[in-house]
């Protein structure tokens, strides 16, 4: 029942990457080195993988980390120990070996190979955007929560005396204030996760890390590395520039903001 | 209970392995930070130059290496010094197959990622030095060379420290990426112990808590550190 859902969901992802990719790289086929000129199309696939898997991963990681973040601030306090456990053990380990764990880790229990969750935890793809969803929830949360620990104290004591709930007070008074405070660290956060998702590489998906490394096994041609280099550069920049557009255009302007100026509302 | 005796020490177990892993771990973290140091400093040198040329040299090095995944750079210095290795030993007609060193060639790679981001923290420390404290020790009729050498230097490393022990805790945990060119640190050993014993989840799991343990001594000695040299937050 699950499993025709994962593919198709899957093969919708994946499908239009690689004709994308030789549609790009048709017109730059004189301008390419010779050496990577046939396998432009391939690190473009990868590129359009590796995107969709940290936007992806980035999203869910975020609406996590709003939850825990939550819990912290105003939530009961039997659940502050357990998350701060899953942040200290989640920022303590390297995420190649929770890769690992996940990925080789967990198939050695025929009970889970045998479950339903299998469908997901066999496939190198999904173990990849758990994972780097987990990573990245547990460096969201505790910059979100060092954002909320940092705001005026007066801010959760007037929301309490103005009669607001515990929700009302977080989702209204403090998350919005420490998301625009930490935005600057959310940002760089996913760049340091779209660094470490070249990792998913070695656990059989074909990001573009997973592209350029298996065409340098048979070239042995550093110039893959080269143009991999180059669209992972490119890929930190599109999302510098989508943060600056979020900061820019999706928050609400204050009056402290330079660009509030001149802005209705 | 049976699998946790394959932790055990000795011939049966393989819980010195572990430990060697884990020491070899430290071993080249610690050979890291001393290239990367180095490194950061001669970056950081650039980029405090008054000549424009040299600045942007250094700062479009930062720029590159920022943008670039860690396992891509260490990928690159890995095969890059095998290809030239080669090439060296042909072009000197030596009839000799000779690998690179795995050690070496992981250091490389993780200090060159850890110079470019200590030579940041280079930088604004040095930025960080009261200017009053510079002028001072210029107008006691200390020379320019003895400033930066008696004043300057010693005061900047208390800015620098927390940033550095930041660096050593990434460090630390992209240690396990040398593990991908096969060399016999932590990660890699819990992996081929995993694949002999058929158990990969404990042993991966064993590394994770050796890690952990490793995390956590470093952030203790972090803030002691801190709290007896650090000026920051300190009046």
């Amino acid at each position: 029942m699950l499993e025709p859902v994962m593919k198709s969901l899957y093969f919708w992802f994946k499908g239009w990457h690689y004709d994308v990719g030789q549609a790009l790289c048709a017109p730059m086929q004189s301008v390419l080195p010779a050496s990577i000129g046939p396998h432009c199309p391939r690190l473009f696939d990868g590129f359009f993988t590796t995107f969709e898997l940290v936007i992806v991963a980035l999203i869910l990681a975020f609406i996590l980390a709003r939850t825990l973040a939550q819990m912290l601030a105003v939530g009961p306090s039997w659940t502050h120990r357990l998350i701060q456990a899953y942040v200290y053990i989640f920022q303590g380990t390297p995420i190649l070996i929770q890769l690992w764990l996940m990925y080789y880790g967990l198939a050695q229990f025929e009970w889970i190979r045998e479950s339903i969750a299998w469908t997901l935890l066999g496939s190198g793809w999904w173990v990849g955007l758990i994972v780097l969803t987990l990573n990245s929830a547990a460096y969201q949360t505790n910059i979100l929560i060092g954002g909320i620990q940092n705001l005026p104290s007066g801010q959760l004591e007037g929301a309490q005396s103005l009669g607001l709930s515990q929700r009302h007070t977080y989702r209204q008074i403090l998350f919005p204030q420490a998301l625009r405070a930490s935005w600057p660290a959310l940002a760089n956060e996913g760049i340091l996760l779209l660094k470490a998702s070249a990792l998913v590489s070695t656990i059989t998906v074909l990001d573009l890390m997973g592209h350029a490394r298996t065409v340098f096994s048979r070239s042995y041609d550093l110039w893959v590395y080269g143009g991999a280099a180059f669209l992972y550069i490119a890929l930190t920049a599109v999302m510098t520039l989508i943060a600056f557009l979020i900061r820019r255009y999706g928050f609400q302007a204050l009056p402290a903001d330079p660009w509030f100026q001149g802005m209705s509302r | 209970m049976e699998s946790l005796g394959k932790l055990s020490f000795g011939s049966t177990g393989w819980g010195d392995e572990l430990l060697i892993g884990a020491v070899m771990t430290v071993g080249l973290a610690l050979a890291s930070v001393l290239i990367g140091i180095v490194i950061g400093g001669k970056l950081a040198f650039f980029k405090l130059q008054p000549n424009r040329f040299f600045r942007t040299i250094a700062h479009a090095i930062t720029l590159l290496f920022r943008g670039t995944p860690e396992f891509l750079v260490i990928l690159v210095v890995f095969f890059g010094l095998d290809i030239l290795f080669n090439a060296l030993l042909s072009a000197l007609s030596i009839e000799l197959t000779l690998s690179t060193p795995k050690f070496w060639a992981g250091a490389l790679g993780l200090g060159l990622i850890f110079g470019v981001y200590a030579s940041e923290v280079f930088k604004g420390a040095y930025l960080a030095v009261p200017k009053g404290v510079i002028e001072a020790s210029r107008a006691l009729g200390l020379s320019q060379f003895q400033t930066i050498r008696q004043v300057h230097l010693p005061l900047m490393w208390r800015y620098a420290l927390p940033g550095l022990m930041n660096l050593w805790l990434v460090l630390l945990k992209d240690t396990s990426l040398v593990a991908v060119i096969a060399f016999d640190e932590l990660l890699r050993t819990a992996k081929v112990a995993g694949e002999t014993e058929r158990e990969p989840f404990l042993f991966f799991f064993a590394a994770g808590a050796l890690y952990l343990l490793m995390t956590y001594v470093s952030d203790h000695a972090k803030s002691r550190i801190e709290n007896r040299v650090a000026l920051v937050g300190r009046q």
